[in-house]
């Protein structure tokens, strides 16, 4: 083997080395390391390249997509006049139905739910490859995004706020296998912690009354955190699958998101959801009191007063 | 060597943002096609297994820092990559069209295949097996009708640049 050919085996060798160190390095580390400061760092100085190209790209790239998706937009039309038929039948007895919600709330003397400033912004780009769970938007800090934001679309939650630079974000998909949020299910009331499982359902964790059945089809909507920007009460997704497990008294329920993660453009930064101090309700609380438990915990039941639970944020690390 | 580095450095920037930003306007089924894999694919083809293997690591790693996934992986699956499909060289035979088709198809399905079995390993929550064949499967597919323009226009460009070949000693 001549002298170069045996010098750049040497170097390949070197780095199949430095990969496997990196790989590692990273996987020890995680979100914190010198390593993800630097993918932070190409991040954000390769983002106005990528939005260069998407404004150029993103009008044509819409023009051939909707032709790639005629025949689904057809079925999707037969589909959407057949529900709207429906709708028009059903108008009055809704109608009847928002005068009765109305007067409810009134008689409950209950605040109208919130209303949120939000900040749209526009997927500029995608993750390279396949199974990576984060995507870049066209707005940052100048827009008014801060971390730990809450990001939604039409549907519902999306992720939340991961990176910001001046002009972009990095949205870390609730779909992402290090995503974790605090959840309670509308119909029943029961809190959990809901985590990503990538292509997977997520997976929700019961951590009051795990014997309680929960219905499939239940929606799942979020709870406030402490030390993140997530308001209460947007809409996550439908159970639907039984409990598939059962470890240390948990359930454990499979999740499916309302929003497509696969087809994202236009999505929602949730700019005023005030943040929740993480000690905000540690006055309530003996000193010598364990916290509750945290997405690493072995999921045992919360024992804390029902109601105080209901209404008190979880504590999740943002 | 400074002129070549800069063209294929300005090659995979190229290819990463069609990759990331246009092929993502016109995702098939959610999937891309690898459009850095096949430059890799396509270096290899111009100038052999060890400059393939090298520009597979720094084609990955770039991938991986851009990507937010965990750093290393990619890397080290590219330049496997690279340097297969350079030690396969001398034994291909046939129409250079064919060949780009089919080993830009092959490598860029094999790639995504492999990227997905390590993740699986590492973090088995994110993936299902069923995701994964239907992945690496429309991938290689997108990819291999992709790959008669960009291994050609790769080939064309490793060949045309003055220089010695990425990770010659001299």
């Amino acid at each position: 083997m001549p002298a170069a050919r045996r010098r750049r085996r040497s170097i390949l060798a070197l780095l199949v080395l430095v990969a496997l160190v990196l790989l590692t390095v990273d996987f020890r580390q995680g979100d914190e390391g010198p390593i993800s400061g630097a993918q932070r760092a190409l991040g954000s100085a390769f983002a106005p390249l990528q939005n260069g190209v998407a404004a150029v790209v993103q009008p044509i790239g819409s023009f051939f997509g909707a032709i790639g998706q005629l025949g689904r937009l057809r079925q999707e039309n037969v589909a959407l006049e057949e529900e709207l038929r429906e709708l028009r039948e059903r108008q009055v007895s809704l109608a009847d139905l928002a005068r009765e919600n109305d007067e409810l709330r009134e008689l409950l003397g209950m605040q109208q739910r919130l209303e949120h400033t939000t900040t749209a912004g526009r997927v500029i780009a995608q993750p390279p490859g396949l199974f990576r769970w984060s995507l870049l938007i066209d707005i940052g800090e100048e827009h008014g995004v801060r971390e730990n934001m809450a990001v939604i679309n039409a549907d519902g939650l999306v992720g939340k706020i991961t990176d910001v630079s001046a002009g972009h974000s990095r949205v870390q998909l609730a779909v992402s296998p290090n995503a974790g949020y605090s959840v309670r299910i509308v119909d029943t009331r029961q809190q959990g912690l809901l985590s990503g499982r990538g292509t997977r359902p997520m997976q929700l964790n019961i951590l009051d009354d795990p014997e309680a059945e929960v219905p499939l089809g239940a929606e799942v909507v979020t709870r406030a955190f402490e030390g993140t920007s997530i308001p209460d009460g947007i809409p996550v997704g439908v159970i639907e699958e039984t409990p598939a497990a059962e470890i240390g008294g948990a359930q454990f329920l499979g999740v499916r998101p309302y929003a497509d993660h696969t087809r994202l453009d236009i999505v929602l930064v949730i700019l005023d959801a005030p943040e929740v101090p993480v000690d905000a309700f540690e006055a309530d609380e003996p000193d010598d009191e364990p916290d509750e438990p945290s997405p690493d915990d072995d999921g045992e039941p919360l024992e804390a007063d029902e109601e105080a639970a209901a209404t008190r944020p979880a504590r999740i690390p943002a | 060597m400074i002129a070549r580095a800069a063209a294929l450095g300005l090659l995979l920037v190229v290819a990463a943002l069609l990759e990331t930003v246009v092929f993502a306007e016109i995702a098939v089924a959610g999937y891309v096609p690898a459009v850095v894999v096949l430059t890799v694919v396509g270096v290899a083809l111009a100038d052999g297994p060890e400059p393939g293997g090298i520009y597979g690591f720094v084609a990955g790693l770039l991938m991986d820092l851009l990507g937010g996934g965990l750093v290393g992986l990619s890397a080290l699956v590219m330049l496997t990559t690279g340097f297969a499909v350079g030690a396969a060289r001398p034994y291909l035979t046939g129409p250079p069209l064919g060949i780009h088709v089919v080993v830009g198809g092959l490598a860029a399905a094999s790639a995504t295949l492999a990227y997905g079995v390590l993740l699986f390993l590492l973090e088995p929550a994110e993936i299902t097996w069923s995701a994964l064949g239907q992945g690496s499967a429309i991938t290689g597919l997108y990819s291999a009708a992709v790959a008669p323009f960009a291994v050609r226009a790769t080939i064309m460009l490793a060949r045309s640049v003055e220089g010695q070949t990425v990770g010659s000693s001299s």
